[in-house]
């Protein structure tokens, strides 16, 4: 059985939410409310706060892990049916972050490599994270957090230090509530990701304090977030903003430090190789352990690699460009986001919700089982 | 435990002859080594310059030439400048490997010189090859030639530098703390502030001088855009005060004002201030639908460095006099800056911004009419200069 | 003797494993004879036939090696109280006993402090082998053993490959009895363990599993006797071998075990809970278990004031990295990402490479093949021969090659710094898995840039994760990620606030000081 601790879930989540957010989100947000991209993102706090209450609620009251849990709820025909379902979301989702990573990379640094070098190496990484377990990626996932989360703040620091002209965050008037709604969405939806809890709490040593896990994981994403789209907005200002493909990463290229240091764009794209490694392994890990879970298969680790051959074709043939990716993951990513990791664990809860609770001895996934 | 073991090793020698066979694999595939690129096959660019040569775009690179090791302090000439001329700015770009065997590295080119010529007729035939190419470096600085191309600027040279491209460079950050009266605008910046509604680009400009029968380069007005293209240019003065209106802080720079002791200016009875840092506030005045004013605050800070005179000057009751005369040529600089903008009805100072600032719906419903209305704004400066030292007297210099 | 020789021919005798089987027979002539035959082209087997008692009719053996005993001993408590002394007390003859004479020479007679009874050939062999003198009687199919080992080693001298400024500067020898007192001279407590086995089916190994009782966590204790059990080899040589035997995963080139020549350390990572293991001929002591973080640790660290230390420890950290990374990354700015190196610096190397044939990669590769032939050669060189080569190798080769055009300057400095900074690294182990690790981190940057650089980064770091030394996680403190111990890891802990041990699965009695208070 794996045992993961409260801090390992703590990175793996964040390592699944962040990579991409921190690339995407500040982009797309600035793009529907401007110069106000950092207050809507700070305001999806509240569904997200919202969010994890249902997860917690879900999780209070399921005696198994997510894929079970779904059988449980809706019965096993349609809970296996949808479960399926699953798989090919969190394939997906694997998918999608792995090319849009990709097509940074090549579009900004290397363009002259192919996608599928890159889509290469980084499954063969990953393959093999995932062939060694679920705790060794929760290890790894902790040490890049150790080291990563740091830097990530310190990169928007020094960009902040460049030549910031903070009134390009002004006015505050103009937010005009439906693009602010929508706002608040786009920087919200990636939150989704949080529904990993859902399997990941029944592997911790300490399930009580899971809630707690859960909201340091938004507090951390949300100010993260909203950093980074308010140092780019005050960088380069929200029209010129908007005319960049990659906000975030043109930030770091500007760094400058003392005349000397100079387009360290490559070291930023090094290191979120790494972030993006863990969010593509555990999203990966997901897809298997449900398709684990569903068939009642001995282990997960042997699915990597069919299913290492799978991502790797969707991620190729998802778009011929970056346009069709970038609509890809603008238009269709949020809706496969909304359907899975909100939509049907709210229908879940309510379900729950007129469901019996468990008895106070069962151990459940915010409950320890008693030893 | 023991059988476990075994299995565990032999699942290990499995994964790793797996994982060997594979890197071994994609190495195979790797043998083409896109992107790779030897130093030596480069040649590194200090500078590059977009201009137009009759209505097709020219692209001029000012080349390194590089000594080999060991052959050091040779006297081949330290730079080449090549110029290609076609139909779109990258293919004269690529053209020049028809005649030069390296890549040229534009990534090292720390500034950008934009023609005359292409300034004056249309920026947008080449903003987008200066912001998409990820080669160009955006923190470059931006140049414009004045009465010349682009191309004899670069051929131009600089006093002590051996590369006009490095020099540029050098040239306006050292005279904007000396001298303080250009300010250096980087190629981000620059589109920036093409990209942004309710504020114009400017950008200093490079002319050419004769001394002896070389042609020296130096840095000669601020040209201001509208819109697309250049519509004239800022002098000596109007660029200092445009400097001084810059929301950013500025520090450096240098005025001279008359000796607030003669009731008539005397030119003979000068003083010069060191000017160590200011800070301009700008607020829009806004009443009902209307722009009253834009209110300008200015807090400066300088030292006193030189009087032309020999007569007492420092003493408590002067120095508020002189906080004052320096105010007023602050005020004059900044109001000479004003109205060569509003007569180009160029919004260099950004004033359309500040408004959308403050009130963007007010912005919403002037933008269109925002030409009309920004020669006839009026400017309520304050500037407040406070004297700080004195440097190595603390009187004037006596005769006895 | 020659009389032997000519026997064994004539009717060949049973073949040795069956002598040896065999148990002592109280016939001392058989015994003689099964012994002669065992030891047969032993030249340095000693055979001392006596007679001694009441009129001289008992018989009696001693045998041993010469050479691994103490000859005096054998002499003066063995032979002389046997033949002489025992005579002394002729005056009252009633004394001899009238049946158990061994049990009354045992007890009475022999005046060494260490006397066992061996009832097999097998035994008696060992023993012998060991340097111990063995006693047999006429009469009796028990031989006495005497405690007579004593052999020419070395003595204990400052070890070589661990040198320190401050702090003690005593090495291990190649004597396991001598080690173990070095270490029992520092942990003056009886819950000091040191536990003996026996290993290799012909080296006959001692081998000492050292560790604190009441510290050190009970199931890594038994763990590592398990494993010792395993081990079924013919001869062991050095604690290398151990290693191999014992560590949890064998495909890697990571060492899960740290080893050292110095008892002050050793006896630092038994007060941590850790254990040691020694092996009788190896002045070199395994620690176990370790994580990869600890082999930045030097032992001077703890001796020296803590801010230095950390400062030194956080260079180490540093220094570690460059001489990982440096190579590589060097040939990935300049061959994939020229953008990035600052505009003067990228002119000065530009005109450095200018006419050097090779590209990047290989120019580094090559250097780095170099370095490494003349760093292996610096250490099998006799010592007289070891500096030429160094000047050889470094000045005139490196200079020439520059000179010649075949490699550009910054390169060889950036080779000679990685070198360097490889040497900052104090446990030897770990340098060597940087020597590996480098290559492979210089090959895919020579592929895939920067890029490949990080993918070969994870690779290693997930391969890390996976290892385990004896149960502990290769990574921790790092991952799992243990922030109290960080402290101890990344700087040196100031003593006056050390109130824990490092914490590991298991550790018995944390608390190392009872409370900070103390120290006012």
């Amino acid at each position: 059985m794996i045992r993961i601790t409260n801090f390992q879930i703590y990175c793996l989540l964040l390592l699944t939410t962040t990579p991409l957010a921190y690339l995407v989100t500040p982009m797309m947000v600035t793009h529907i409310v401007d110069n106000n991209s950092w207050l809507a993102i700070l305001t999806a706090i509240i569904p997200g706060a919202l969010l994890i209450y249902v997860y917690i609620y879900i999780l209070k009251n399921s005696i198994r892990p997510f894929p079970a849990l779904l059988e449980d709820c809706l019965g096993s025909i349609i809970g296996k049916i949808i479960g399926f379902f699953y798989i090919f979301s969190f394939l997906f989702g694997t998918a999608v972050t792995l090319r849009y990573f990709v097509a940074l990379i090549g579009s900004s640094t290397v363009p002259d490599t192919p996608l599928s070098i890159f889509i290469g190496a980084m499954l063969l990484v990953s393959y093999y994270a995932l062939k060694t377990g679920m705790a060794n990626i929760a290890r790894v996932g902790e040490l890049l957090i150790i080291f990563g989360l740091p830097i990530a703040f310190f990169i928007i620091l020094i960009s902040l230090a460049q030549k910031p002209d903070f009134n390009s965050l002004l006015p505050f008037k103009s937010i005009d509530f439906e693009s602010f709604t929508t706002g608040i969405f786009y920087s919200f939806y990636i939150l989704g990701d949080l529904m990993a809890i859902l399997i990941l709490a029944y592997f911790s040593t300490n399930r009580e304090k899971i809630p707690s896990t859960l909201f340091h994981v938004l507090y951390t994403y949300i100010i993260l977030i909203s950093l980074t789209a308010a140092v780019s907005v005050i960088q380069f200002g929200s029209n010129y903003n908007n005319l960049i493909t990659f906000p975030t990463f043109k930030m770091v290229r500007t760094i400058l430090i003392s005349d000397f240091i100079q387009n360290i764009d490559v070291v930023f794209i090094a290191i979120w190789i790494i972030g993006m490694f863990a969010a593509i392994s555990v999203k990966w890990f997901l897809a298997c352990y449900t398709i684990q879970q569903l068939f009642g298969l001995r282990d997960y680790r042997f699915l990597a690699a069919p299913s290492s051959v799978a991502i790797g074709i969707i991620s190729l043939m998802m778009g011929r460009n970056i346009i069709e990716v970038q609509i890809i993951l603008h238009n269709i990513m949020p809706i496969i986001y909304s359907i899975f990791y909100i939509f049907i664990p709210l229908i879940i809860f309510f379900i729950l919700l007129f469901k019996p609770n468990p008895g106070a001895d069962i151990a459940t996934g915010i409950k320890n089982p008693v030893s | 435990m023991q059988l476990d073991k075994n299995h565990l090793i032999q699942m290990n020698k499995w994964k790793l002859v797996c994982i060997l066979f594979l890197i071994l694999f994609s190495l195979f595939f790797t043998t083409g080594c896109w992107n790779q690129l030897e130093v030596n096959d480069t040649a590194e660019a200090a500078a590059l310059v977009v201009d137009l040569e009759e209505n097709q775009p020219s692209l001029s690179v000012q080349l390194v030439h590089r000594s080999s090791a060991g052959e050091s302090g040779s006297s081949s000439p330290q730079h080449i400048n090549i110029t290609q001329v076609a139909s779109t700015f990258t293919e004269a770009a690529r053209r020049i490997t028809l005649s030069v065997p390296r890549l040229p590295t534009w990534s090292h080119a720390g500034s950008i010189i934009i023609g005359d010529n292409l300034a004056s007729q249309d920026l947008g035939r080449a903003t987008d090859f200066l912001a998409r190419n990820r080669n160009i470096r955006k923190s470059a600085l931006v140049f414009i030639s004045k009465d010349a191309t682009g191309k004899e600027c670069l051929d131009a040279e600089v006093y002590l530098e051996s590369h006009a491209g490095n020099a540029l460079k050098k040239l306006i950050s050292i005279q904007e703390t000396q001298l303080g009266i250009y300010t250096p605008v980087t190629l981000d910046q620059f589109l920036q502030n093409l990209a942004t509604p309710g504020i114009d680009p400017t950008v200093p400009q490079l002319s050419i001088q004769k001394d002896g029968d070389k042609n020296m380069l130096r840095l000669d007005g601020t040209a201001v855009f509208k819109e697309r293209k250049k519509v004239g240019s800022l002098n000596e003065m109007e660029s200092q005060g445009y400097r001084f209106i810059n929301p950013k802080m500025i520090t450096g720079g240098l005025i001279i004002i008359f000796s607030p002791l003669e009731n008539i200016p005397d030119s003979d009875k000068l003083i010069s201030i060191e000017l160590t840092r200011s800070q301009a506030k700008i607020t829009p005045q806004i009443e009902g639908n209307r722009i009253i004013n834009m209110k300008i605050s200015i807090e400066a800070e300088g030292n006193f460095y030189e009087q032309t005179f020999a007569e007492e000057f420092i003493s408590f009751d002067n120095i508020n006099a002189l906080n004052e005369m320096v105010n007023e040529k602050i005020k004059a600089l900044i109001i000479a800056s004003i109205v060569k903008a509003q007569l180009l009805n160029s919004d260099i100072f950004g004033w359309g911004q500040s408004v959308y600032r403050t009130n963007p719906s007010l912005w919403n419903e002037i933008e269109k009419d925002w030409p009309e209305i920004f020669p006839s704004i009026q400017a309520d400066i304050t500037v407040n200069f406070q004297l700080r030292r004195s440097y190595l007297l603390d009187e004037s210099f006596k005769f006895r | 003797m020659r009389y032997m020789r000519g026997r064994r021919k004539k009717d060949s005798p049973p073949p040795t494993p069956e002598i040896i089987a065999q148990p002592i027979s109280d016939d001392i002539q058989e015994n003689l004879d099964n012994l002669h035959l065992l030891l047969e082209r032993c030249s340095d087997a000693v055979f001392k036939e006596f007679a001694f008692g009441p009129d001289l009719k008992i018989r009696g053996l001693v045998i041993y090696f010469d050479g691994l005993v103490d000859r005096q001993e054998v002499e003066d408590h063995l032979l002389k109280s046997l033949m002489l002394e025992i005579n002394m007390q002729d005056d009252n003859k009633y004394h001899w006993p009238k049946h158990d004479i061994f049990q009354w020479i045992k007890d009475s007679i022999l005046s060494l402090s260490e006397v066992k009874t061996v009832t097999t050939l097998q035994d008696l062999c060992h023993s012998i082998s060991s340097g111990d003198t063995v006693l047999l009687i006429d009469g009796y199919d028990t031989g006495l053993i005497a405690g007579t080992r004593s052999w020419q080693g070395r003595s204990v001298q400052t070890p070589e490959s661990e040198v320190v400024v401050r702090g003690p500067k005593e090495g291990f020898t190649e004597t396991l009895r001598f080690n173990t007192a070095l270490l029992r001279r520092r942990l003056k407590t009886a819950n000091f363990k040191i536990e003996s086995f026996v290993l290799g089916r012909i080296t006959k190994t001692d081998v000492a599993l050292c560790y604190i009782e009441g510290i050190a966590p009970e199931e890594l204790i038994a763990e590592v006797k398990k494993r010792l059990g395993n081990i079924d080899i013919d001869g062991i040589l050095d604690t290398g071998y151990l290693e191999e035997f014992l560590e949890d995963n064998h495909w890697t080139i990571f060492s899960q075990m740290e080893y050292t020549e110095k008892p002050d350390r050793v006896c630092g990572h038994l007060l941590e809970g850790q254990v040691s293991i020694m092996v009788d001929g190896s002045p070199i002591a395994l620690i176990a278990p370790t994580s990869f973080p600890r082999f930045v640790i030097a032992s001077e660290d703890y001796y020296e004031r803590y801010i230095p230390s950390s400062l030194f420890r956080i260079m180490r950290f540093c220094s570690f990295l460059v001489a990982l990374l440096l190579p590589s990354l060097f040939v990935a700015l300049i061959t994939y990402h020229h953008e990035m190196i600052p505009s003067p610096l990228y002119l000065t190397i530009a005109s450095a490479r200018e006419g050097v044939p090779f590209p990047a990669f290989f120019e580094a590769l090559l250097l780095e093949i170099t370095f490494e032939l003349l760093r292996e050669a610096g250490l099998r060189l006799p010592r007289s021969i070891g500096p030429a080569i160094s000047i050889v190798g470094a000045l005139i080769i490196g200079d020439a090659a520059v000179k010649a055009g075949l490699v550009s300057t910054p390169m060889v400095v950036i080779v000679a710094f990685t070198g360097i900074a490889s040497f900052i690294t104090p446990s030897y182990n770990a340098g060597i898995i940087i020597r590996i690790a480098r290559f492979a981190f210089l090959i895919a940057s020579g592929f895939l840039g920067l890029f490949g650089i990080m993918i070969v980064l994870l690779a290693f770091l997930i391969h890390m994760a996976s290892l385990t030394s004896f149960g502990l996680p290769y990574l921790s403190p790092l991952a799992p990620f243990n922030p109290g111990q960080m402290t101890d890891i990344i700087v040196r802990r100031p003593w006056f606030i050390n109130t824990m041990r490092p914490t590991m699965k298991g550790i018995r009695n944390a608390v190392r000081q009872k409370s900070s208070d103390t120290n006012e």
